[in-house]
């Protein structure tokens, strides 16, 4: 085989790439991204050296001023509503100094992917579940439950989940996008941590035992239908499937 | 006269707090726009080199997931410079800590990956990617990377954390072996 064939081959991909669909993008966490230095710092640097000397204070007032509009100007546009865009992107997580669902994870950290996934966020003192619905092709709308979290110093955490309606008639083939669910999984990948399933109209976590030494959790329902899961994080565990 | 009234001062510190805003919006719409364009062009090249490197197909999904989720933290920070190398290279070294894990629980994922490719068959493609699956890890990366993933020789030694020329001549021998096994069949 040729050179130039053999490359044509690899840039097509290894075969099994063909029938692989990757999960789709959704996203939760904060896209605050710090100004620091550059070019903004360095022109108000100049113009506060141009304030403190008089014979440049009035055009520094009148650069201000200028600077002041424009800014004002662009806040304005940039802030103004926008039609939807349509991604799926539904959640945005605000704070990350969040109490910690686990071990001292802070709850934006909480990842949702794989399209239909389950997100989190705090709303006072509860954990509220997101389900998201980006997907065309599902029957899920958003639904919200409430999951209040305990923790334990510095350790481990104790999730409730309510039980909610499944409203998709089959729930555990699509409840996660992309996964054929007879098991979903919590993952709990150092801080991350999605997933849950509804099995017969309750959504329930199913958390795996993570292979770290030191970890140990456990789950269990209660008689009044709470799913909980408990036990210790030490520090960045990784968790295994199955 | 302006002498002695910190106006300067209020309009500086209100023009600061306007740009910031908008840059930070802006900055957000923008990057997070990046990372979705990443990975619809690269989530399923990733994927795949995940597999190259041994991976099972859920444990490849998962380091895919965990490079992205890594690439929105560290845009948080600095965004790094080369973000689709950066990516790759993030894939590659939570693929070699698997790796690493598997063989201290006394298994051979890149074994078992190689065994377990794609079902066989007779055309071209397919025995071209055996091939592939059957050399070198390092050799196997360098052609994934430079062929299929069309990254420069600059963008394969940040992946792999060699050296540029080392990044060529694997290439080459690579290509060189790749013949050989092809000629083999």
């Amino acid at each position: 085989m040729r050179n130039s064939e053999i490359r044509r081959l690899l840039g097509r991909g290894h075969p099994e790439e063909d029938a692989y669909r990757p999960p789709g993008l959704s996203q939760s966490g904060v896209w605050a991204h710090k100004v620091t230095g550059g070019p903004i710092v360095r022109v108000v640097h100049a113009l506060r050296g141009a304030l403190d000397q008089p014979a440049t204070r009035r055009v520094a007032i009148i650069a201000s001023a200028a600077l002041v509009v424009v800014a004002a100007a662009q806040w304005l546009v940039v802030s103004s509503p926008r039609a939807p865009r349509p991604t799926g992107l539904q959640l945005t997580i605000q704070d990350r100094s969040a109490a910690a669902l686990a071990g001292g994870v802070p709850i934006a950290a909480i990842q949702a992917w794989g399209g239909g996934a389950v997100a989190a966020r705090q709303v006072g003192a509860d954990i509220q579940l997101i389900l998201l619905l980006p997907e065309p092709d599902t029957t899920w709308r958003t639904q919200t439950v409430q999951a209040a979290p305990r923790l334990a110093p510095n350790r481990g955490a104790e999730v409730r989940a309510h039980a909610v309606t499944c409203i998709d008639t089959n729930p555990l083939a699509s409840f996660v996008y992309g996964m054929a669910v007879s098991e979903t999984t919590l993952k709990l990948d150092g801080p991350q941590a999605s997933g849950g399933a509804v099995v017969n109209g309750t959504f329930v976590f199913v958390l795996e035992r993570p292979a770290a030494s030191g970890a140990n959790w456990s789950v269990s329902r209660t008689s009044d239908g709470y799913i909980i899961a408990s036990g210790t994080f030490p520090g960045g565990v990784h968790c295994l499937r199955g | 006269m302006l002498g002695g009234f910190p106006l300067g001062e209020y309009l500086l510190f209100g023009s600061l707090v306007c740009v910031v805003l908008s840059a930070q919006r802006m900055s957000s719409e923008r990057n997070e726009g990046d990372v979705k364009e990443l990975y619809e062009q690269r989530a399923i090249q990733l994927w795949s080199y995940a597999r190259r490197l041994g991976l099972s197909t859920d444990a490849a999904e998962d380091a895919v997931q965990e490079a992205f989720a890594r690439l929105i933290r560290a845009s948080e920070g600095q965004t790094p410079e080369r973000p689709e190398a950066w990516l790759f290279r993030t894939v590659h070294n939570l693929a070699m800590d698997e790796y690493r894990r598997s063989r201290q629980r006394d298994t051979s994922i890149v074994r078992q990956s190689a065994s377990s490719v794609a079902p066989m068959s007779f055309d071209a493609r397919t025995a071209l990617w055996d091939a592939v699956d059957r050399l070198p890890n390092r050799q196997r990366a360098v052609l994934y990377l430079r062929y299929r993933a069309s990254l420069d020789f600059h963008a394969i030694s940040f992946v792999l954390g060699i050296a540029e020329g080392s990044a060529r001549s694997t290439c080459f021998q690579a290509l060189r072996r790749l013949r050989d096994l092809l000629g083999d069949r």
